[in-house]
């Protein structure tokens, strides 16, 4: 669905993504990990349009994304963005009604068709209750699920995720990603709904989740991808020790295939 | 983000009272029973029974109806192109006189009178254009200095707007004291006090403000999405960098048109939006028409009390909307950090 065909990219002439090829199928979530400073936001800000790549291709179902008008864009690929300070004075409603701006003229109209999809988004990240509460009031695992839902209402076939986990509290933490696997992996009822299969591609830090809610993983270490795989595949030893550059264990639940990755050095003497 | 008629009317209500109050106070009353007579008997031509000598309807049709059609559209400019300033910056303090833009106007439109006096229609152009050359000029210098990677801090903006104002402001003043025998007239100008009259004025300000109010008119939904900043609006579809540029030269041209033909008048760009987003929240596609509606009024009110606190006497509008903005102008500062309607 989505394809990255050998993309270089960088900021004032200094490349920081190398020859990145990667595919995101329809249906699948794809985890991209890798130590901090590897290129994953910039991957992210590359595929989404913001940082304009520097040689490479960008496809979507062999459609060229770079020659897309902004709006156009904006159909085809939504981004939750690492979260920041949101503009406090929205309400959950009006936040969440912005993802429909790709389909809206100027003045920002808004149809029942849309009014539908938005309550929808709503429904789907179980923010209903507080679709009329100020964004600045809701705590950050709220804030979070704003932002998802206001992507989903952009209705786009891919969807992109930068850290999106990084502030929420385990809980938080694992409904925040099951949503986000549903999205690629619908249920029966979804699908007969018309809901159709996404394809995800999401950063993350925390490598223990990975194995539940993702079908690949890819490796990043210094803006080259370094190993793809499924969890199983890439969650080994030998390859995040020289990734992170610190020697790890990893353990395995015999029962439900999940894995856990522990470091092996104790940072001090204690 | 429902644009609700309640606020519309309550604000247009608020103008129309405004308006009728401007109309009929000052040096001479106009007695409000009058005015219809007044305005019928204008339209068929003949002398109203109640103003046999005509004197009412001089005053009426060539100084108190331009001049408060001037500081409505001027009111509406200030107001309009604060709110848009706010929301483009995203910062509470953005106002055209803050941040330097309509001291630059100022400094254009003094450049242009030293040359020609807005009397003829070649002055009627050059004025405003110039006007507007200056304020363009001073809104790109103050964010390119107070730009830091890419946001523009609060204190930053206002750093950068006080000394672009500052530098126009001292290129006016050196500019009035070698032009010799205008010089009153033009710093009574400056301070904001319309001493132009009849309808020259108001032909000048009128396409300037139709073009840019329109467009600032339909720029409410994309300067929302905005808000969650340049590359989040990006992904949600918005061209931001021509959004950018529309909203610029739109807001500008307004302040720009607003101080050429009223002079530099402060406050009313910051205050007036406030009000209105602590009243009516802050959607772009309300705050913008509601702003401009609110500013004309307050504009209008502002100057009856000018031309009546000491009568006969008339004290620039600026003054006034200084000295009751400066303190709200805090109290915005003081608040910025807490504040839930912004």
């Amino acid at each position: 669905m989505l394809t990255i065909k050998k993309i270089c990219a960088g900021y004032n002439g200094k490349i920081i993504l190398k020859e990145i090829s990667l595919n995101v199928a329809q249906g699948s979530v794809i985890a991209l990990i890798g130590p901090n400073g590897s290129g994953k936001t910039t991957l992210i800000r590359t595929v989404s349009g913001v940082l304009p790549p520097a040689s490479g291709d960008l496809l979507f179902n062999r459609e060229d994304l770079t020659a897309l008008s902004v709006q156009e864009r904006s159909r085809v690929i939504a981004v939750v963005p690492q979260m920041r300070t949101l503009p406090p004075a929205f309400t959950v409603r009006e936040a969440v009604t912005l993802g429909r701006t790709p389909y809206l003229n100027w003045l920002g109209q808004i149809s029942d068709h849309d009014l539908e999809i938005i309550n929808q988004a709503l429904t789907q990240t179980d923010l209903l209750d507080l679709a009329e509460r100020n964004i600045g009031e809701l705590s950050g695992g709220e804030q979070q699920r704003v932002l998802l839902a206001r992507a989903l209402a952009q209705q786009t076939p891919v969807l992109l995720l930068d850290e999106p986990t990084a502030h929420l509290d385990l809980q938080y933490q694992v409904s925040f990603l099951e949503k986000v696997y549903r999205l690629a992996h619908p249920s029966l009822d979804e699908i007969n709904n018309g809901i159709e299969k996404r394809a995800v591609l999401v950063a993350i830090h925390d490598l223990n989740l990975l194995s539940r809610y993702a079908d690949q993983v890819a490796l990043m270490v210094n803006g080259r991808l370094e190993c793809l795989g499924t969890p199983a595949e890439v969650l080994r030893p030998e390859i995040l020790s020289k990734a992170y550059n610190l020697p790890l264990t990893i353990i395995q639940d015999q029962g439900s295939g999940l894995s856990a990755v522990l470091p092996d050095q104790r940072p001090f003497e204690l | 983000m429902k644009i609700t008629a309640r606020p519309l009317l309550i604000s247009l209500g608020y103008l129309c009272a405004a308006f009728l109050i401007s109309i009929v106070v000052g040096s001479v009353f106009i007695p409000p029973a009058t005015l219809l007579d007044l305005i019928t008997s204008a339209l068929r031509g003949e002398s109203s029974p109640f103003d046999p000598n005509g004197s009412f309807s001089t005053i009426l049709f060539q100084l108190r109806l331009p001049r408060t059609v001037l500081l409505l559209l001027v009111g509406a400019s200030l107001a309009g192109s604060g709110s848009a300033y706010q929301g483009l910056f995203r910062n509470p303090l953005a106002d055209p006189f803050l941040i330097g833009v309509a001291s630059g106007a100022g400094m254009g439109a003094v450049i242009a009178m030293t040359i020609q006096w807005p009397y003829t229609p070649l002055g009627l152009l050059a004025v405003p254009l110039a006007a507007f050359i200056g304020a363009l000029l001073a809104v790109l210098v103050v964010s390119q200095l107070a730009r830091v990677g890419k946001t523009i801090p609060t204190t930053n903006l206002i750093l950068a707007g006080v000394s672009v104002s500052a530098f126009s402001s001292a290129v006016s003043s050196l500019l009035m004291i070698n032009s010799s025998g205008e010089l009153r007239r033009a710093i009574v100008w400056l301070m904001g006090g319309s001493t132009m009259t009849g309808w020259g004025p108001v032909l000048g300000v009128l396409p300037y403000a139709a073009i840019g109010l329109t467009a600032l008119l339909l720029l409410g939904h994309p300067l929302n999405v905005l808000q969650f900043g340049d590359e989040q609006a990006q992904q949600l579809g918005v061209p931001v960098q021509k959004v950018r540029r529309i909203v610029i030269v739109a807001a500008t041209l307004v302040t720009a048109a607003a101080v050429a033909f009223a002079g530099v008048i402060g406050f009313v760009g910051l205050v007036v939006p406030h009000i209105v987003r602590i009243l009516w929240g802050g959607d772009y596609r309300r705050l913008l028409p509601l702003s401009m509606i609110c500013g004309a009024g307050l504009l209008l009110i502002t100057d009856v009390a000018a031309r009546t606190i000491i009568a006969p006497q008339e004290i620039p509008v600026g003054i006034i909307t200084a000295l009751m903005g400066a303190p709200f102008f805090l109290w915005v500062l003081k608040r910025s950090k807490s504040q839930n309607y912004w």
